[in-house]
């Protein structure tokens, strides 16, 4: 059996059908446990008190936000590439829940800012390449909006997402080659020294499963929606007198 | 269960109230258009067979 098999639309539905209910169901458990956990049950740090409460909620939704454009670069590529139309209706139906993790990190990024750094906003290196990211989601989402043909659509929203995902590229390793700027390191790391405490790392590391399963959940859901909407257009072109 | 915040209170209540309200709106809209989007097939496969 081969993965390919699953471009066909409807065992993508057959399949994704089956893989909901698991998913979803996952995504609530981590979110609730991590969530709480973090937020009632994790003390105060030493230097950011109770601010650091904003990390169960920024770090994930930052992480989801540039790792959703990277899925939809690599949907974008195989569309490209293989001509599958269930990766680029994947890629479609992930943009609008990219475009609100990266919401999220930004505004929340902001409101932990204020008080640690005492503004709401700097033109820091990690800050800037998020908000290009942001206007490149809301771009790649007017683009589908803008081209009626959907073939044409896909084909120049998948260019955009490549040139796109030399942001998000950018932001994803902005801490770690760009020194200047307020934002601090990386809060996750494969060397202890740099990582969070494990009081915080655990709670942190569950709340990123449930945004993981709350981003597969919804891109199941959205993929769906597609190939119904797509589905629903063939059958009413099918009826027009040629 | 309570918890202390102390001065920034308002910054983390803040904070998770906006994610909470906007990965709710994000919900309702995927499973909007996901029930849109059974209509719309529905119709047009009624449509056809008509």
């Amino acid at each position: 059996m081969s993965l390919w098999e699953y471009s066909n639309p409807v065992k993508f539905l057959k399949l994704s059908s089956r893989v909901l209910p698991w998913v979803s169901a996952l995504s609530g458990i981590c979110l609730i446990l991590g969530l709480f956990w973090g937020f009632f049950w994790t003390p105060d740090d030493y230097r950011m008190g109770s601010t650091v409460k904003i990390i169960y909620i920024h770090v994930p939704a930052a992480l989801m936000a540039i790792n959703a454009w990277f899925m939809m670069l690599v949907a974008s590529l195989i569309w490209l590439i293989r001509r599958h139309h269930v990766s680029a209706l994947a890629a479609k139906a992930a943009a609008p829940v990219g475009l609100v993790m990266t919401l999220i990190a930004l505004i929340t990024g902001a409101i932990w800012g204020q008080p640690m750094w005492g503004t709401w906003w700097a033109w820091d290196p990690r800050l800037t390449s998020f908000l290009i990211l942001f206007q490149f989601y809301i771009g790649y989402l007017a683009l589908w909006k803008a081209i009626e043909n959907p073939d044409n659509a896909a084909d120049l929203t998948s260019i955009l997402c490549i040139v796109g995902s030399v942001f998000a590229v950018l932001s994803r390793y902005a801490v770690n080659f760009w020194s200047q700027g307020l934002h601090q390191g990386a809060s996750l790391s494969l060397d202890k020294e740099k990582n969070v405490a494990d009081v915080f790392y655990h709670p942190l590391l569950l709340s990123i499963a449930g945004f993981i399963f709350l981003f597969l959940a919804l891109v199941l859901i959205g993929t769906r929606s597609e190939i119904r909407m797509r589905r629903a257009l063939v059958v009413a072109a099918r009826r027009m007198p040629s | 269960m309570t918890v202390e915040l102390g001065k920034y209170t308002s910054f983390v209540l803040s904070a998770y109230a906006i994610t909470i309200v906007l990965l709710a709106l994000l919900i309702i809209y995927v499973l909007w258009h996901n029930s849109k989007s059974k209509v719309l097939l529905k119709d047009a496969e009624f449509d056809k067979d008509a």
